[in-house]
């Protein structure tokens, strides 16, 4: 398993730009001026999950003045060669996004995930403690699947069946549903309780998986023993379809559905502390560290591989120690580091890319 | 600047076609513009003769020859107390193939999807319901396994709550997120054959 070849064209500020990285080694993107780096292994990310880390906005990705940008994966998974190109042109409303794998659509997520899993440490990294929940429910979704390819097609078929509600709640315009519109309203309330279950099930499972490896790496990288917590949080109380139904009239005006695993949260907690805003940033550092590193370990356990390991601008984040801790704790494996300061001493990259001329 | 009004005329009628734009439909437009004139008229015949011969059966909402039945319906071998639902035509040609139903289709063109406005008073169930009058014993819903095909089968299922019928759906066995049109018929046979009771 590994990143054999990726080719950029007219992606954010390259024109063209091939890399074949070592495998089973640590590749680091160095550019004097400091700008490019990160497109790199964004666009590993973007070849991987079809999106950005940084930015929502597809558009953003095509590069100044073009229509249309390229990037162009060569993957092995043992023998078997996977090429993956992803495709975004600019349209007059939208930027629209075309994913080949070897040459074919793929059918979900689930085969992105199964080909590359990817474990991401960027400094923003920490928004996962410190922001709303958006983060940490994607940190969830991604892992999911990383974990377990198969879960794919449940998160797909419960992102469905919410588009469908949330249009139905629209359609009504405020007014309380007729009685056909009842009945229609009812289907939609038990397709989403019954794919809402499945999610929450599988969501807690992962969690009961990564408890104890958060804990574990929380306390190598911090050199603490604090009381670590890591729970599931639902957006409402009781029965799911009781929820709906008492929110129904808030939701109707919202246009969308306010209760729901898409509303669900992490609560990161330590010594019973509320990490998001009542630790210190090193505790919080600390602990986006220890989530990233047990998901990354969690995958490896339960596929028996090592996913691909972004680290964008990580050490100059942290001070030496940490820097040196979480070298030692990361797994040997396919790493893209880029960076803008010097590189802990430990640390031994296989090859280092200019990109100063690929930038011209 | 716009366009002879004959051409634009072309261009918006094109416009109104389900996934075709403003820009897709000027550029067929311009296509039928330089095809020679005998190549157009055949189209516009073939349009015209399609609405004029073809209609909808007035039993099942199948395509059917205007003012009658589909030869499904008007073939009295095929067991009339049996119907099977299916979301459009392309669906019952599918079933067909898997040779395992012999009774009757009822076609609702489309399936509920809020998203692309389709409710139920947009689908055939009305005509669906005028039919269980009539000497039916069981309803087989045949929707893709998707999120829009289930909530359609769940619909159906509820509304169609009436004594001494029996509702059920084909067992599972169909590709997920597949198109039953591209079911293979061996699968589509053995999901009709082994198809589960949703309600009686
Ligand atoms: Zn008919």
């Amino acid at each position: 398993m590994g990143l054999h070849e990726l080719t950029l064209r007219n992606f954010r500020l390259f024109s063209e730009f091939t890399f074949t990285p070592d495998h089973g080694a640590i590749t680091v993107f160095f550019s004097p001026n400091g700008t490019g780096k990160t497109s790199v292994l964004e666009a590993v990310f973007a070849l991987a999950t079809g999106s950005s880390f940084r930015t929502s906005a597809a558009g953003d990705l095509i590069k100044t003045s073009e229509q249309v940008a390229e990037i162009h994966g060569v993957l092995f998974q043992q023998t078997r060669r996977i090429q993956v190109d992803l495709v975004l042109t600019k349209g007059v409303r939208n930027t629209t996004k075309k994913m080949l794998v070897n040459g074919q659509r793929p059918k979900s997520r689930a085969l992105l995930s199964e080909v590359l899993p990817l474990t991401v440490f960027t400094p923003e990294g920490v928004d996962i403690v410190r922001r709303g929940p958006e983060p940490r429910r994607m940190f969830l979704t991604n892992l999911l699947t990383d974990v377990n390819p198969n879960t794919a097609d449940r998160i797909e078929k419960f992102d469905q069946v919410l588009v469908q509600r949330n249009a139905f709640l629209r359609s009504l315009q405020g007014d309380t549903p007729r009685t056909t519109q009842q009945k229609e309203l009812d289907v939609w309330d038990e397709e989403f309780c019954e794919a809402a279950t499945h999610i929450i099930e599988i969501r807690l499972q992962l969690l009961e998986k990564l408890r104890p490896l958060v804990t574990n790496y929380y306390h190598a990288i911090s050199e603490s023993s604090l009381d670590v917590g890591v729970l599931y949080e639902r957006s409402w109380q009781g029965q799911l379809r009781d929820a709906l139904r008492d929110a129904l009239h808030h939701d109707m005006f919202r246009g969308f559905s306010t209760v729901g695993p898409q509303r669900d949260d992490i609560l990161l907690t330590l010594s019973g502390r509320d990490a998001r805003r009542q630790a210190s940033q090193g505790e919080q550092r600390s602990l986006a560290l220890a989530l990233r590193l047990a998901g990354h370990e969690l995958v490896r356990h339960e596929r028996g591989l090592d996913p691909l390991l972004l680290l964008d601008d990580v050490f100059s984040e942290l001070d030496p120690q940490r820097s040196e801790r979480l070298l030692q704790l990361l797994p040997v494996g396919q790493t893209l580091v880029t960076t803008a300061s010097p590189l802990p001493s430990s640390m031994n990259p296989s090859a280092i890319i200019d990109l100063s001329e690929a930038l011209l | 600047m716009s366009y002879p009004p004959p051409l634009q005329a072309v261009v918006d009628e094109l416009g109104r076609f389900p996934g075709v734009g403003p820009k897709s439909a000027q550029r067929i437009a311009f296509w039928l513009m330089r095809q020679p004139h005998e190549d157009v008229s055949r189209l516009a015949l073939s349009l015209e003769d399609m609405k004029s011969k073809l209609s909808f059966c007035e039993r099942c909402c199948n395509i059917a020859e205007t003012g009658g039945l589909c030869p499904i319906c008007a073939d009295d071998r095929r067991d009339q107390t049996t119907i099977c639902v299916v979301e459009n035509p392309p669906d019952v040609l599918a079933v067909e193939r898997s040779g395992a139903f012999h009774g009757t289709y009822h076609v609702l063109h489309g399936v509920l999807n809020p998203l692309e406005g389709i409710t139920p008073d947009r689908l055939r169930i009305q005509e669906l319901i005028l039919r269980l009058r009539g000497p039916v014993k069981e309803v087989i819903l045949c929707f893709n396994s998707n999120v829009e095909g289930d909530a359609t089968a769940m619909y159906l299922s509820r509304l169609l709550q009436v004594p001494g019928l029996v509702v059920s759906q084909p067992a599972s066995g169909l590709p997920v997120g597949g198109d039953l049109e591209f079911a293979d018929d061996l699968t589509l046979g053995r999901a009709i054959d082994g198809r589960r009771i949703l309600a009686d």
